[in-house]
């Protein structure tokens, strides 16, 4: 077995490369019985391709720190974006009827928020969580998908359920990047001022 | 001086499990293949069956194994 331990500099093709193989190719079973003994160095030499990899990610996605990423607080949920959601687009769009016995929704505004939201498919979802299956189909009829049912399916969801499952996940999933690259963003400025202060002080 | 590392099996490829992070139930491996170095590649844990390890579903999720990494890394130094 050739274990060579050349020097290693991660470039952008060499991370294209890791999140093609990452995102596609075999599953494999980890039955936690197989283990093999490498040199320390060349286990380094491993480790060092992948950090370099790693570090071109991270280093990318912090720099995307200022301009585009959102405030955000530890205590923050889908719930409250889902809030958000029904205090800027749906409660401007909701009226009473004559009678004052019953209320109704502009559909058609609803349906041009959904476009203007920047996030079509987590507006649906903000949506659907807070006026329910029906109401989102008629809002939806304004729109190419033409009905709720056509949107799950060419969404590729078997179900309204399904749907809220993946959206809540990919949600979530987003709040968690954001919250770590603000969080690297702080650690990055903290090494940055020690580094400094130690240049300083020489 | 040696190092113990657990391989698993994708396909016909035996890679080294070089590190791991967990994550809201989720377990992101990061791989190197035994008989090329320059074969590296993240797994994450299946929902149904935590042995099982597959690919990672968006670019997203990518950057987030990344981002998990990274900050194991940085916490660790």
């Amino acid at each position: 077995m050739a274990y060579e331990s050349r020097e290693y500099n991660s470039n952008v093709n060499d991370v294209e490369a890791i999140r093609r193989r990452s995102m596609s190719g075999e599953a494999g079973k980890r039955t936690g019985t197989k283990y093999v003994k490498i040199p320390l160095d060349v286990y380094k030499a491993r480790l060092k391709v992948l950090a370099a990899a790693v570090a071109l990610v991270t280093s990318v996605a912090v720099s995307c720190v200022p301009g585009a990423i959102k405030s955000v607080s530890d205590n923050w949920t889908v719930n409250k974006l889902m809030n958000e959601f029904h205090s800027e687009y749906v409660i401007p769009e909701t009226h009473r009827t004559d009678d004052n016995e019953h209320f109704f929704y502009d559909y058609d505004d609803i349906a041009r928020h959904l476009e203007e939201y920047g996030d079509f498919d987590e507006a649906v979802y903000l949506l659907n969580r807070d006026i329910g299956y029906y109401q989102t189909g008629q809002v939806l009829k304004w729109t190419p998908y033409e009905s709720f049912t056509n949107y799950l399916s060419e969404k590729g969801y078997e179900d309204e359920e399904d749907f809220q499952d993946d959206m809540k996940a990919q949600i979530i999933r987003g709040i968690e990047i954001q919250e770590m690259r603000q969080e690297l963003a702080q650690m990055q400025a903290a090494h940055e001022s020690e580094h400094d202060a130690v240049l300083g002080g020489k | 001086m040696e190092k113990e590392l657990e391989v698993i099996t994708l396909g016909d490829k035996d890679y080294f499990i070089l590190n791991e992070v967990k994550r809201n139930g989720v377990t992101y491996i990061y791989l190197s293949n035994v008989e090329d170095r320059d074969d590296t590649l993240i797994r994450k844990s299946s929902k149904d069956d935590d042995s099982i390890f597959i690919p990672l579903e968006t670019e997203e999720e990518f950057e987030l194994a990344c981002l998990l990494l990274f900050r194991k890394n940085k916490r660790m130094k």
